[in-house]
């Protein structure tokens, strides 16, 4: 199995995949596709760790009506 | 207070002012713009209040110096230099921003663009996402099309 990097607070250690719980989640809407995954020990809410990939579709407001400000 | 994306105001006036390049050009009639400039993206907690009118970068609501994050964000790849398809010209960072074995120092859900060459780091524009917290992990903004419909900076 794959070493995760995990974080207790106090630093970054590296733990077997398998000693861990693993979620996973995606977030899809106009503005962006993000998916994240985290990790927790057996038993515990506390995240250990959290990865995220924000995919930008097109960013919203603002910059749209940019066009019809600088016209 | 909240983040809100927009294109800041001053940039508007700083495109006419020659403030900012984005990318290199030849010397033309008026001014030798032969180098571009550089810019960062920083990444601001949700408790943060960044908008139209932000005029600079600076560090107020932006993420703690702290797990692996360094204050400032991080450099963008510009390897595409600005265009034109119609009426729109536009330009988008050529690679994503990545921060690796972050830990954030809080949710967080908006980065800021700003001329980190500039040097009052001219700010451009703000962009809001999700919130989102990382630990121990990595965090990537991919960022859209380089097209006239979705890249990051567009003026028509």
């Amino acid at each position: 199995m794959a070493l995760i990097n995990i974080d207790r607070g106090h630093g970054i250690e590296q733990v077997d995949e398998s000693e861990l719980v693993k979620t996973e989640g995606v977030v899809d809407n106009d503005n962006e596709h993000t998916v994240w995954v985290e990790y927790r020990f057996p038993g515990s809410d506390v995240i250990v760790h959290r990865s995220a990939h924000v995919a930008m579709k097109r960013w919203p407001l603002g910059l749209g009506a940019l066009i019809g400000d600088l016209t | 207070m909240a983040n809100v994306a927009a294109m800041c105001t001053s940039f508007k006036q700083e495109l006419l002012n020659g403030s900012h390049a984005f990318g290199a050009q030849g010397a033309n009639g008026t001014r030798t713009v032969t180098t571009k400039d550089t810019f960062n993206l920083a990444l601001y907690l949700v408790s943060g209040s960044r908008g139209v009118a932000d005029t600079v970068y600076n560090t107020t609501g932006e993420l703690a110096a702290s797990g692996n994050y360094t204050q400032g964000g991080v450099l963008l790849t510009n390897a595409t230099a600005p265009t034109t398809s119609g009426t729109t010209a536009f330009w988008t960072p050529s690679a994503a921003a990545s921060w690796a074995n972050l830990t954030s120092s809080g949710a967080f859900d908006c980065a800021v663009l700003y001329n980190a060459a500039s040097t009052s780091k001219l700010e451009v524009a703000v962009f809001t996402f999700g919130s989102q917290s990382i630990t121990a992990g990595t965090l990537t903004i991919n960022m859209p099309t380089n097209d006239s419909s979705n890249a990051l900076i567009r003026i028509a």
